[in-house]
C-alpha cells in the first residue's frame, strides 16, 4: 500500500546522486527527468548434472534520464550506476551529443496525472542475504533432489534444473521540477525444469512459479517449498511422466484439427500476437502489425465478439482488480506514472493502446503508466500482466462438456517456453497438448509444438471461454531489455484458420 | 573536428582499458589472507544508437554500463556476488557477502588463469572508433540511411513501412586473479532495417571500412530482389516433409539453440550427449569449429569469462564428435577457453557463474555453389529467419517455430514470398538413439560463406516437415 513517507534503504544517498545529476544539467537544458532504479537479489541454480550455484547477494543499479533540449531536441541515455563524480563526466558527454541532434518540433511529452510525492509499495524489507537467502535455497535444492529422486521409480529416469531468485526492487522518479517518487517490490521467483527418460523416449516439462513477496513466498524457514509451490510442482513431475507416453501429431490428424483450446498457462501468443502490437512506441514506429504509424487500426475489429484484452493488474474471478498480484506488477511506471489497467480490445474491438509520458504527449492524450526500463536502459512501452477475458458472461461456459461441444479432433494446448513476434506473424511455444476428440478431451498426449499466428486475425476464431480467469504464469519479455510480465486469462477455444496453426 | 582530436576518442577508450585494468589487478592484492583466492570480473558496456522510426531518427545512448561479478575460495568453499558499481568498497562489500553465502567448491581449485597471455582476434578497430564517435557522425551516418530509404520508397510500390538501427557498441572485458588480469577491448557497428515489418536486412563491421556506403544504402538489395507475389505455403501444396535452405542467420539460431547446448561437457554428464567422442553425429560434409579467435566477429574474445585464453574448438570434424565443450576444471585444468557468463535466454539469470557455451562459431563451406544447390530442387524453401526456437527440446533437440521471412524456390530463383504467420517448420537437430534423423544428419553445404557477425557459415540444405 502507498505511504507518504519515505521508504526506500539509503534513501539519502539516491538524493545526493539524483542531485548531482540536475545540477549538472541545470541551465543547460530545458527539462530533465530521471529513473534510479536499485534490484538486491540472492540467486542460486542447480545444473542438471547436479553441479550447483550460488550468487548470496547481487547488487544492481541503474540510472536513466531525459534531456530535453532547445527546439525539441531531446535524449534518453543511460547512465550506468555512477558515483556523483562520474554523473558530472557522463552528462558533459551526453549533452555534447544532445547539442548535434536536429530539432524535433513533434516532441512533447505528456503532463504527469499527478506528481504528488508519495512512496508505492511496502517499505524497503530487509536484503535478501539478510533473510539467509542462500541458505534456504541451498535446502530447497535438497528437497527438490530427494522429491525427484522419489518420483523416478523403475525404468523412468529424472533429471532436473532449478533456478530460484528472491529480490528486492526499489526506484526512484525525479525530475528538474521537484518530482519525487519512490517504490519498492519484492519479487521470488522459482523454475523447475525437469528431463525424464525411459529407454529412447525422452519428455521434458518446465515448471514456474511466481511471487510478488520474498522469498517466505516459495519456501519455509527450512528451506521446503509452501503447500501451494509443492502442488505446482507434484504436478510438473506427473506430467513430464505422463510425456513419455506423449506422440507427434500425424499430418493427417493436423490438417483434420478444427480447434485450439489455449489454456492460461500457454496464454504467452496473446502477449506476442497482441500485447507487442499495441504498446505505442512500436505503433508510432510503425512497426505494429495493427495499426498505422498515426495510431489508426488497419481493422475495425481485431478479435470475436466474445473478446476483452486487457494489459494491467490482474483479476479476479469476480472481474475485480487485483492491484498487489501479477508477477508483472508495478505501482508506478519509470516515469512516476500510476499504471493502470488498459483495455485493449473490448468485444473484439480496440479501444487504446499502451502509453509512455512521451508515445502519449505525441498524441495529445495522457499517460496511463506503461514506461519501463530495465535498471537504467532507455526506457520503452511495455507490458506488465496481459490477460484475455470473456467481454460478458454470455461468452463464458463453465461446464467443460458444453464449452468442448461441436468440436471433432481439436487440442488443448498447455504450459510455454515463450515465444517471439515479428510484425505481422507471431510464433510461441506449446509444452505439451492433449487430443479432444468428438467434444471430449482424451489422455492422448501430443508432444511438444508450436502456435503461429497471424497478427492481424490472432483473436478473430475465439468462440468461448471457460473457467475463472488465471493469470499467474512468470514470463520474462525481452524486447530489447528484459521485464517480469505475466500472461492468462480464461481458458480460449478458438476456431482453426489460416491465421491460426499449429506445428507439433 | 580537428584530425587530433579525432585520434583522442580512441586513444581515451584505450587509456580508459588500462585504467579498468590497473584497479581491477591491483584489488585481490589488498584483500590479504581475507580470501585464499579471488577472481574480478568485469564488462563495461557502452552504446550509441540510432532508431530509425516513422517520425525520424530517435536517439538513446548508453554511457559505460558495469557488470561485475566477483568470485572467492576460502578453506575449499566458493562464494559469488555482483554488483554494478565501480568501487572498490563495493566489491570488497560482495566480497564479504560472497564469503558469507559460499558453498563446498565442487573441486574448483582456484583462479589463477589471467597468467598466460596470447595474442587474441582484432575486435577494436581504433580508426572505427574515431569516426563513428565523433559528435554528429553516427547520426549523419543514419540520416543517410533513413534519406535513402525514403527515395527507395517513393518509387517502390510495396514498400509501406521501414524501421531498423544503427549503433556502435563497445564493450571492455577485464577479468583479475592474484595470477594477474587481462583485459581486451571490443567495439562494432551494427547496422538492420526491416522492411514491411519483416523484411530485415543487417550488416556489421569491426574494422573501419573504406566507405560507409553499405550502410547508407543496405535494405535496397533486399527491397529490389523481393518477389512481388506472396502465398502460403499449404496453397501451393508446400506441406509434409520439404526440402529447405536455412539461410546462415536462420542455421545460426538453429545450431545455437540445439546442437551447441548439447556438445558441452555439463550436456555430456547429464546424460543429454549419448555420443561418444569420434562416434557420428552429423552428416560427412559438416565439420563445426568453436573459435573466438575469429578475426572481425563481434563475438571474439582473446580469453573467457574465467580469464582462459581462447582457442580453436573443434566439435564435430566431418561429421563425428570430437570434443565438447569444457568449463575449467578441478586442479585448475584449463578446459575450452570457453566459459562464459552469458544468460541463455531472457528468463535466465543475468549474473549467471560462467558456464560452458559457444563464442564465435564456424562451419566449414561445402563443395556446392548455392544455385547449382537449388538447381537441382523442383520447388523449395527459403528460410531467412525464424521466430523464436522456445520449442527446442534440449532432450530430444527437436524444434517446432514460426518463420518470420520465407520464400519459395522455384525455377532455380527466389520466387514468392510466404506470408509470416501462417506456417511452420519443425524436426530435430541431432539425431539421438531410438529418434527419427536429425536435420544434420542430412545436410547439403553450400560453397558460399556467409558472416553473421557471430559466426561464419554457409547456407544448409535439409528437410524439415512443413
Amino acid at each position: 500500500m502507498p505511504s507518504s513517507h519515505e521508504s526506500l534503504r539509503n534513501e539519502a544517498a539516491h538524493r545526493a546522486l539524483c542531485d548531482a545529476f540536475f545540477s549538472a544539467v541545470a541551465g543547460r537544458v530545458v527539462g530533465a527527468d530521471l529513473c534510479y532504479e536499485i534490484a538486491t537479489r540472492a540467486e542460486a541454480s542447480r545444473e542438471l548434472d547436479g553441479t550447483r550455484s550460488v550468487l548470496g547477494h547481487a547488487a544492481k543499479g541503474g540510472l536513466v534520464a531525459r534531456l530535453i533540449g532547445a527546439a525539441g531536441r531531446n535524449l534518453e541515455v543511460s547512465l550506468g550506476e555512477p558515483g556523483p563524480m562520474d554523473v558530472k563526466l557522463r552528462v558533459e558527454e551526453a549533452l555534447e551529443v544532445l547539442q548535434t541532434l536536429p530539432p524535433d518540433p513533434s516532441f512533447r511529452l505528456a503532463e504527469l496525472p499527478d506528481r504528488t510525492r508519495r512512496h508505492f509499495g511496502a517499505p524497503s524489507p530487509p536484503s535478501p542475504t539478510q533473510q539467509r537467502a542462500a541458505s534456504r535455497m541451498t535446502a530447497l535444492f535438497d528437497h527438490l533432489e530427494q522429491m525427484v529422486e522419489r518420483r523416478a521409480a523403475g525404468a523412468v529416469l529424472l533429471d532436473h534444473r532449478v533456478r530460484v531468485y528472491t529480490e528486492i526492487e526499489e526506484k526512484v522518479v525525479c525530475d528538474d521540477r521537484g518530482l519525487w517518487r519512490t517504490q519498492s517490490i519484492p519479487q521470488s521467483f522459482l523454475q523447475l525444469e525437469l528431463l525424464a527418460r525411459r529407454g529412447d523416449a525422452r519428455a521434458r516439462w518446465v515448471q514456474r512459479v511466481g511471487k510478488l513477496d520474498l522469498l517466505d513466498g516459495l519456501v519455509g524457514p527450512d528451506g521446503k517449498p509452501k503447500p501451494d509451490v509443492q502442488a505446482s510442482l507434484d504436478a510438473a513431475l506427473t506430467r513430464v511422466v505422463e510425456l513419455l507416453d506423449a506422440r507427434p501429431l500425424s499430418e493427417i490428424e493436423r490438417a483434420a484439427l478444427t480447434h485450439v483450446v489455449v489454456d492460461a498457462s500457454a496464454m504467452v501468443f496473446v502477449h506476442e500476437a497482441c500485447g507487442h502490437n499495441f504498446e505505442a512506441d512500436l505503433v508510432l514506429a510503425g512497426r505494429s502489425g495493427l495499426f498505422t504509424a498515426d495510431a489508426r487500426p488497419v481493422a475495425e475489429r481485431f478479435g470475436s465478439a466474445a473478446v476483452r484484452l486487457v494489459d494491467g493488474p490482474p483479476v479476479d474471478g469476480e472481474g475485480r482488480l487485483q492491484p498487489g498480484r501479477g508477477f508483472g506488477t508495478q505501482f508506478i511506471d519509470d516515469e512516476g506514472v500510476e499504471v493502470e489497467a488498459v483495455v485493449l480490445l473490448d468485444r473484439g474491438v480496440p479501444s487504446a493502446c499502451m502509453h509512455d509520458r512521451e508515445t502519449a504527449g505525441r498524441l495529445g492524450i495522457r499517460s496511463n503508466g506503461h514506461g519501463f526500463s530495465e535498471l537504467g536502459q532507455p526506457r520503452l512501452v511495455r507490458m506488465t500482466n496481459t490477460y484475455l477475458l470473456p467481454a460478458g458472461p454470455e461468452h463464458r461456459e463453465d461446464d467443460v462438456e458444453r464449452f468442448l461441444d461441436g468440436i471433432t479432433l481439436g487440442l488443448w494446448v498447455e504450459g510455454s517456453n515463450g515465444g517471439q513476434v515479428s510484425g505481422d506473424g507471431m510464433s510461441s511455444s506449446v509444452q505439451a497438448a492433449r487430443v479432444i476428440r468428438d467434444g471430449r478431451l482424451t489422455n492422448d498426449w501430443i508432444r511438444p509444438g508450436t502456435l503461429t499466428v497471424r497478427t492481424l486475425g490472432a483473436l478473430l476464431g475465439i468462440e468461448a471461454f471457460h473457467g475463472p480467469p488465471v493469470i499467474e504464469r512468470p514470463g520474462f519479455c525481452g524486447k530489447g531489455q528484459t521485464k517480469t510480465v505475466t500472461e492468462g486469462g480464461c481458458t480460449a477455444r478458438i476456431r482453426l484458420s489460416d491465421d491460426f496453426t499449429v506445428g507439433f | 573536428m580537428s584530425t587530433s582530436s579525432r585520434v583522442r576518442r580512441a586513444q581515451l577508450v584505450a587509456n580508459e582499458l588500462e585504467e579498468l585494468a590497473h584497479r581491477v589487478s591491483r584489488f585481490p592484492t589488498t584483500l590479504g589472507r581475507t580470501v585464499d583466492d579471488v577472481e574480478l570480473w568485469l564488462c563495461r558496456s557502452s552504446r550509441w544508437e540510432y532508431r530509425l522510426e516513422a517520425q525520424g531518427l530517435r536517439p538513446t545512448l548508453s554511457l559505460g554500463r558495469d557488470r561485475i561479478g566477483v568470485r572467492v575460495r576460502k578453506d575449499n568453499r566458493i562464494g559469488a556476488s555482483s554488483c554494478t558499481r565501480f568501487d572498490e568498497a563495493t566489491w570488497r562489500m560482495c566480497v564479504d557477502r560472497a564469503l558469507e553465502t559460499s558453498t563446498e567448491s565442487q573441486g574448483l581449485a582456484g583462479f589463477s588463469a589471467p597468467r598466460t597471455r596470447k595474442p587474441g582476434p582484432l575486435t577494436f578497430d581504433p580508426d572505427l572508433c574515431d569516426a563513428l564517435l565523433m559528435p554528429g557522425e553516427l547520426h549523419r551516418l543514419s540520416d543517410a540511411l533513413v534519406d535513402n530509404l525514403r527515395h527507395e520508397a517513393s518509387r517502390t510500390p510495396g514498400l509501406s513501412t521501414y524501421d531498423g538501427q544503427v549503433r556502435y557498441v563497445l564493450n571492455r572485458y577485464v577479468v583479475g586473479t592474484r595470477g594477474g588480469v587481462a583485459a581486451s577491448l571490443h567495439g562494432g557497428l551494427w547496422a538492420d532495417v526491416t522492411l514491411n515489418r519483416d523484411h530485415a536486412d543487417a550488416f556489421h563491421v569491426v574494422h573501419n571500412p573504406e566507405s560507409f556506403q553499405p550502410v547508407a544504402l543496405l535494405g535496397a538489395r533486399t527491397l529490389r530482389a523481393r518477389p512481388a507475389e506472396s502465398a502460403t505455403p499449404a496453397a501451393l501444396g508446400l506441406s509434409g516433409r520439404v526440402p529447405v535452405v536455412l539461410h546462415p542467420r536462420a542455421f545460426e539460431a538453429i545450431l545455437r539453440r540445439l546442437a551447441l547446448p548439447l556438445l558441452t561437457s555439463t550436456a555430456r554428464r547429464a546424460g543429454l550427449l549419448p555420443f561418444r567422442d569420434g562416434e557420428r553425429v552429423a552428416h560427412a560434409s559438416l565439420t563445426l569449429v568453436e573459435d573466438a579467435g575469429l578475426d572481425g566477429l563481434a563475438s571474439s574474445r582473446h580469453f573467457d569469462d574465467e580469464g582462459t585464453p581462447t582457442r580453436r574448438n573443434p566439435l564435430v570434424m566431418r561429421g563425428r564428435l570430437t570434443q565438447t565443450l569444457q568449463a575449467r576444471g578441478p586442479s585448475n585444468q584449463p578446459g575450452s577457453g570457453a566459459s562464459y557468463r552469458t544468460p541463455r535466454g531472457s528468463e535466465d539469470a543475468q549474473d549467471a557463474a560462467p558456464r560452458p557455451s559457444a563464442a564465435s562459431i564456424y562451419v566449414e563451406r561445402g563443395e556446392v555453389p548455392f544455385h547449382e544447390m537449388i538447381a537441382g530442387l523442383d520447388r523449395s524453401i527459403l528460410v531467412h529467419s525464424v521466430l523464436g526456437l522456445h520449442a527446442a527440446d534440449p532432450a530430444t533437440t527437436r524444434f517446432s517455430c514460426g518463420v518470420g521471412t520465407g520464400l519459395t524456390l522455384e525455377r532455380n530463383r527466389e520466387s514468392r514470398l510466404l506470408t509470416a504467420g501462417t506456417w511452420n517448420i519443425s524436426g530435430a537437430g541431432l539425431t539421438l538413439p531410438g529418434a527419427p534423423d536429425g536435420l544434420l544428419s542430412d545436410v547439403v553445404l553450400s560453397r558460399e560463406l556467409y558472416d553473421t557477425g557471430t559466426a561464419i557459415l554457409p547456407y544448409c540444405l535439409t528437410t524439415l516437415s512443413v
